[in-house]
């Protein structure tokens, strides 16, 4: 179990995420600190300069040292080159991803603060990465069996993990 | 279907029910963007991979009709500019749908107006679900119902890293945008607003007027939405937003007070003296009556006047626009017309919920 960032007493329910001069900060906060730090944000005189989030994406990557090959780039599938994508915002097809995989990472990171999707899976297109997950889940599961010494159980989740490790 | 729905002075998310006390949220929205593997983005559309695309979303839709029994789709080409204006003013299309829709963008939409789905119009699919009051969490069970739907047939793009691939990577990852309306007149009137504005963005939310925008907005409602669409699941995004929510609903409200403590007479007066105008007024702008509509929410929420229905008070919001006030005239308006009808409209309004 997770403590509070601020209190270190209670168990921490909720997450937040602070922008301060362009800085991501996370903290993990129970629900009276949270109450607390959320109220003193809203003070009237609260000093903060902004960040530009809004900003194209692009932006940064493209006045790298990296720009010059970035710029050159063409995805194979929809032949959109990377310069129209600086421009525009848009990729042009889902291949676009893997064409420019390098420069929409930083991008993401900078400007979203993370670059690996942790919400919904579709049912169908998302198969491998939800036995993923699911192997992950058993690989937690078999540690705590193993700690509580239920080795009968272990065994059950090995094979299970074994079963999806196969499929993949 | 989508005729009785336009024939209305209502949508879903202004349908507020009667138990819900608390005005200062209005309603919520949740957006799923989908886009599919190996057909161009709906920018990169032509005549015939339009054509193509519309052919595997229609039949995705035809598949699904049995669990959407309450569903229609819609080629905006059979819609009229007055039709599109209508759908636009409640909030279930986008302007540049409304404008500018090409032969291979379509609505999907439900009868009661509380989820709809663009194809091609940014993405592939941008579904949508809005409800009254605070309700993220089913905006988000509701969108993804229909999403699921879709998805048994549609090959989604996505990517274990990058997830949902949109067409715009600034929503790549879950492709959800969550967005709360607020009604916060205290916040402005204290001139508070652009300190909230600025801490909004540094939450990673942006906040802007339903209305017009900034200080600019008619009819103090404005709209917090995430910016952060990757590394957070759904649900993360929408409780935070949710509790930044609550935490405007509670500044909000403090404010209220402190404005009616420090000076009472002034602060009742604009309250009853709109509720006076917006009662007798021969004519009225829609800048004025969004106004006056905001000082009668606040009113009614403060307990200073009688009670009046939120949802009537959306329905009067939601008159106040120009197609509404031609669907019930009936007819086109010239502007004096249309500042009449306002008046009149409104009026009509507030004595049915008098008497009931
Ligand atoms: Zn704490
Ligand atoms: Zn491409």
């Amino acid at each position: 179990m997770a403590y509070c960032d601020h209190c270190k007493k209670n168990p921490a329910t909720m997450h937040m995420i602070q922008f301060i001069n362009g800085e991501r900060t996370e903290y993990n906060l129970c629900e009276e600190c949270a109450a607390e730090m959320g109220g003193s944000l809203f003070l009237p005189d609260a000093q903060f300069s902004l960040p530009n989030l809004l900003g194209s994406v692009f932006e940064s990557v493209l006045g790298g040292a990296q720009a010059h090959k970035s710029q050159t780039k063409i995805c194979p599938s929809c032949k959109t080159p990377f310069s129209e994508v600086g421009k525009t915002g848009k990729v042009g097809c889902s291949d676009c991803y893997a064409a420019f995989a390098d420069e929409i990472e930083s991008s993401l990171r900078r400007v979203q603060g993370n670059a690996q999707h942790v919400g919904k899976i579709p049912a169908r297109n998302g198969k491998p990465a939800q036995m993923r997950k699911q192997i992950e889940r058993y690989k937690q599961q078999l540690q705590k069996a193993i700690g509580m010494e239920e080795y009968e159980k272990a065994a059950e989740f090995r094979d299970k993990i074994k079963e999806l490790e196969k499929q993949l | 279907m989508l005729e009785a729905l336009l024939n209305t002075d209502t949508v879903k998310w202004a349908e507020m029910p009667k138990e819900e006390k608390n005005g200062i949220v209005v309603s919520s929205r949740v957006r799923l963007a989908r886009d599919l593997k190996q057909v161009p983005f709906p920018h990169r559309l032509n005549a015939e991979t339009g054509e193509a695309c519309v052919k595997l979303l229609e039949q995705a839709w035809q598949s699904c009709q049995v669990q959407l029994p309450q569903f229609e789709w819609k080629n905006p080409e059979e819609l009229t500019d007055e039709e599109k204006q209508l759908l636009l003013e409640k909030r279930m299309i986008t302007p540049k749908f409304a404008e500018n829709a090409k032969k291979w963008e379509r609505l999907l939409v439900k009868e009661d107006g509380s989820l709809s789905v663009l194809c091609n119009e940014e993405d592939h699919l941008r579904i949508q679900c809005m409800l009254p009051g605070l309700a993220l969490e089913e905006c988000l069970r509701e969108a993804n119902q229909l999403d699921d739907c879709l998805e048994q047939v549609l090959d989604y793009a996505f990517d274990e890293r990058f997830g949902y691939l949109t067409a715009c990577p600034t929503d790549v990852g879950t492709g959800m945008r969550a967005s709360i309306l607020l009604h916060l007149p205290a916040i402005r009137m204290s001139g508070q607003l652009s300190k909230v504005v600025q801490n909004m963005s540094q939450l990673g939310l942006n906040m802007h007027g339903l209305y017009g925008d900034g200080t600019k907005a008619f009819g103090n409602l404005y709209q917090i939405s995430n910016q952060i669409t990757i590394g957070q699941s759904e649900k993360e995004i929408c409780s935070f937003l949710e509790t930044v929510a609550g935490q405007l609903v509670e500044q909000e409200k403090q404010l209220r007070e402190d404005l009616k403590q420090k000076n009472p007479y002034p602060f009742i007066d604009r309250i009853t003296r709109a509720n006076g105008l917006l009662r007798n007024a021969y004519m009225l702008d829609a800048a004025e009556a969004l106004s006056l509509l905001s000082d009668l929410r606040l009113g009614v929420d403060m307990g200073i006047i009688e009670e009046i229905p939120t949802s009537v008070i959306n329905q009067m919001t939601l008159l106040s626009n120009p197609g509404h006030l031609q669907r019930k005239a009936g007819r086109k308006l010239s502007a004096i017309e249309k500042d009449n009808l306002r008046a009149k409209f409104i009026q009509e309004k507030l004595s049915v919920a008098k008497t009931s």
